[in-house]
């Protein structure tokens, strides 16, 4: 499906919060999944497992530990190490926002035990960062599914205070 | 933050404590630096030539049309769409399914093809899908009181009533102005980079510009005769605005700073004008006069505003009594200004402080440029926990001292609506649906992170331990660089009307004629008094406009 990034952006913040994901968390979180999109074809399936719920591991989860490892080297550390990771793929998203927003150079190094993130001084490839996205229409279903579950159904009481107007308002 | 090392010399700025208080938020004029303003210059400035390739409309006005324009070296189209309503079925609500007129803002010169696309999906709005080339959705009902009116009276031969088209003041009112990437349409991204669609909300601006335009051709051809060049300027372009909009304001904290830092950078500097002309002199005493006939004519049905609106207009006359020339000859007139108006109630205040802008172009039209920012808010998680503490301790007693245990601070809960997707205000104590309530209590998301805090070194540790307070941190260390950030006051609480979030907004549109119907929806009007399109004599005197004869 083609959607522009924020029609991305809206539902996966949503689909974020829906899943538990801590607020501040979701901000660096979705603009690192629109910069992952954009950049991979693929890229869909991480955003998924990153997304999945709970969220009660800060060491496996790439949407707490991803921040969290660079909130390290902003203050000072040369690397970070993280174990195995839900999604490691949305590590390098997150690499290149930090460097766009921090001026932060970050290597990013993916193992089958886990993942190394330490600085350097070379400067990410340019990576795309505009146009529509092309989504999978499964995965695309399921972010709209978990971002329902934020979503309040209507009551007499909404329907008739909840956005304050009448039901008809010709003038 | 603005750069002050190179500009005028300026005041100290109003006190965000004081300014960004919802009340005072709620009592927003639209000034020069409003983005209807800002646009029209931009437009005028380039004596922007707007046609009308196409016009398929029959005798009844239902069809479509083309509008082209070339602004800032870019080609634009509103293609329009007037189908037939049922009156039945016309309402003001974004939960509605049809409406009058539909439209999209082109990006370029549309196709045969491309317009035929637009007339066919524009109609059905959300339920359609767009493509990039569309940069802005809309639509728009008419006002029943008077589309009829005015063409019954065209088709007689005559001009309509003026009293009629002065009390409504638009033949149509939008009901939903949809761009950044809605349904499908271009990213903002597409023209962020665009002269004099670089600024919030310009594209959105003009689709409503050329909507008025639209109405004004489309009553013309329905009623066989031309409105008159005065009726015409005098009718602009309605909306109905409910809560969709206010959200908006704390989702973007960073944009509501730049908006309200260039509003009080302005007034700072006009401030601290050492002495006025006396052409400036009697251009003050002119938008005086014009600003009572603006009270004059502002009437409203509900009964709060038109309260407050009733004791503007008796403010008005005493405080005009006040501006002898002792003041204004004297030195630092308009900061005497402001500060005499500072004995009057916070609504002529605010217009005072709108007021008093307008002289002076030159000095402050220039920071519009820094309305828009491309920065989103960012942790510094090297900020020592004594430091966090500091600013809560600085910015922050508002909301860490309230209890939030007491119903009355809890009373409300924002949420987004399952059947519209839209956002809503309920009532905690007696509708169901808290427990998914969208984070906008920020007042109480900061109390829960301040109560955490504990002997970490910085905010890294503490984030460590809990990564749940990484956006109430956020806040606090964006309102420490951002003073203007934050609506500071609790936005769950009982007290909190959101009419007042969507009135600052609308403000800053150059939305004018509040018309509340509600404490959460409300109808204005834009453009009224503006230039007509391709007329650009007078392209930046049309503040707060009178019509009075």
């Amino acid at each position: 499906m083609i959607l522009s990034r924020a029609e991305v952006a809206a539902t996966l913040h949503k689909a974020a919060r829906g899943q538990g994901m801590p607020l501040g968390h979701t901000d660096i979180f979705v603009a690192a999944c629109l910069r992952g999109l954009a950049m991979r074809k693929d890229f869909a399936d991480a955003v998924t497992r990153a997304m999945t719920g709970p969220f009660d591991c800060v060491e496996t989860r790439v949407a707490l530990a991803g921040p969290l490892a660079i909130d390290a080297l902003i203050c000072g550390e040369d690397a970070v190490a993280l174990p195995i990771l839900d999604a490691a793929e949305v590590l390098e998203p997150i690499a290149i926002n930090a460097f766009e927003i921090n001026d932060l150079c970050i290597e990013v190094h993916v193992k089958d035990e886990g993942c190394v993130l330490h600085r350097t001084e070379t400067p990410p490839a340019d990576a795309p960062t505009t146009g529509p996205l092309n989504i999978p229409a499964d995965a695309w279903a399921l972010w709209q599914d978990w971002a329902a579950l934020t979503y309040v159904p209507a009551s007499e009481a909404s329907r008739l205070g909840g956005a304050g107007a009448g039901l008809t308002d010709n003038d | 933050m603005l750069d002050s090392r190179a500009s005028p010399s300026q005041v100290p700025l109003r006190p965000a404590s004081d300014v960004m208080r919802l009340r005072r938020m709620g009592a927003s004029f639209p000034t020069r630096l409003s983005f209807m303003r800002t646009l029209l210059r931009g437009m005028a400035a380039e004596n922007v030539k707007v046609d009308r390739p196409v016009w398929e409309m029959d005798a009844e006005g239902f069809g479509h049309a083309v509008y082209s324009l070339r602004l800032g070296g870019y080609d634009y189209a509103l293609v329009a769409v007037s189908t037939d309503l049922p009156d039945a079925a016309r309402t003001d609500r974004v939960i509605a399914t049809a409406w009058d007129t539909a439209y999209v803002l082109y990006d370029g010169i549309p196709s045969a093809g491309e317009i035929a696309r637009i007339v066919r999906d524009a109609p059905h709005q959300e339920a359609s899908r767009f493509t990039v080339r569309d940069l802005v959705l809309s639509r728009a009902n008419k006002s029943v009181r008077l589309f009829s009116h005015v063409i019954e009276a065209l088709r007689a031969g005559q001009q309509p009533d003026r009293d009629k088209v002065l009390n409504t003041g638009y033949l149509m009112r939008t009901t939903a102005v949809y761009g950044n990437g809605k349904f499908g349409i271009a990213d903002r991204d597409v023209i962020a980079n665009r002269p004099h669609l670089s600024g919030p909300f310009a594209a959105e601006m003009l689709i409503v510009l050329l909507i008025r335009g639209f109405t004004h051709d489309l009553v013309e051809h329905i009623g066989g005769a031309p409105l008159d060049t005065d009726l015409k300027r005098a009718l602009g372009i309605g909306n109905a605005t409910g809560l969709g909009m206010a959200p908006f304001l704390v989702s973007h904290p960073l944009l509501l700073d730049a908006w309200m830092q260039v509003r009080e950078t302005a007034l700072a500097r006009v401030r601290a004008v050492p002495a006025l002309t006396s052409d400036q002199v009697s251009r003050i005493y002119e938008l005086v006069t014009r600003a009572a006939a603006h009270l004059a004519e502002w009437s409203v049905p509900d009964a709060i505003a038109a309260e407050r609106i009733a004791v503007m207009r008796q403010e008005w006359a005493a405080f005009a009594d006040l501006l002898n020339p002792d003041v204004m000859l004297g030195d630092a007139p308009i900061d005497a200004m402001v500060r005499l108006s500072e004995g009057f109630s916070v609504d002529t205040q605010e217009l005072v402080a709108a007021l008093v802008l307008e002289p002076f172009g030159d000095l402050i039209d220039g920071l519009t440029d820094c309305m828009a920012t491309p920065f989103v808010p960012q942790v510094d998680p090297m900020m020592t926990i004594d430091v966090l503490q500091g600013c809560l301790a600085r910015d922050w007693s508002w909301a860490i001292n309230l209890d939030y245990t007491q119903p009355e601070n809890c009373a409300q809960f924002w949420y987004v609506s399952e059947e519209k997707q839209e956002p809503r205000l309920g009532n905690r104590h007696a509708e169901p649906g808290a427990e998914l309530e969208s984070p906008l209590d920020i007042a109480r998301q900061v109390q829960a992170m301040a109560r955490a805090l504990g002997d970490q070194s910085n905010v890294a540790t503490f984030l460590r331990a809990h990564p749940e307070h990484r956006n109430a941190v956020c806040r606090v260390q964006t309102l420490a660089r951002h003073p203007y950030a934050e609506i500071r006051d609790n936005l769950i609480g009982a007290e909190c009307l959101p009419i007042d979030m969507l009135r600052c907004k609308l403000a800053f549109f150059g939305a004018a004629k509040f018309d509340p119907k509600s404490d959460r929806w409300t109808r204005i009007t834009l453009a009224q008094g503006a230039p007509l399109l391709g007329d650009w004599g007078d392209a930046d005197d049309w503040w707060l406009p009178s019509f009075a004869t």
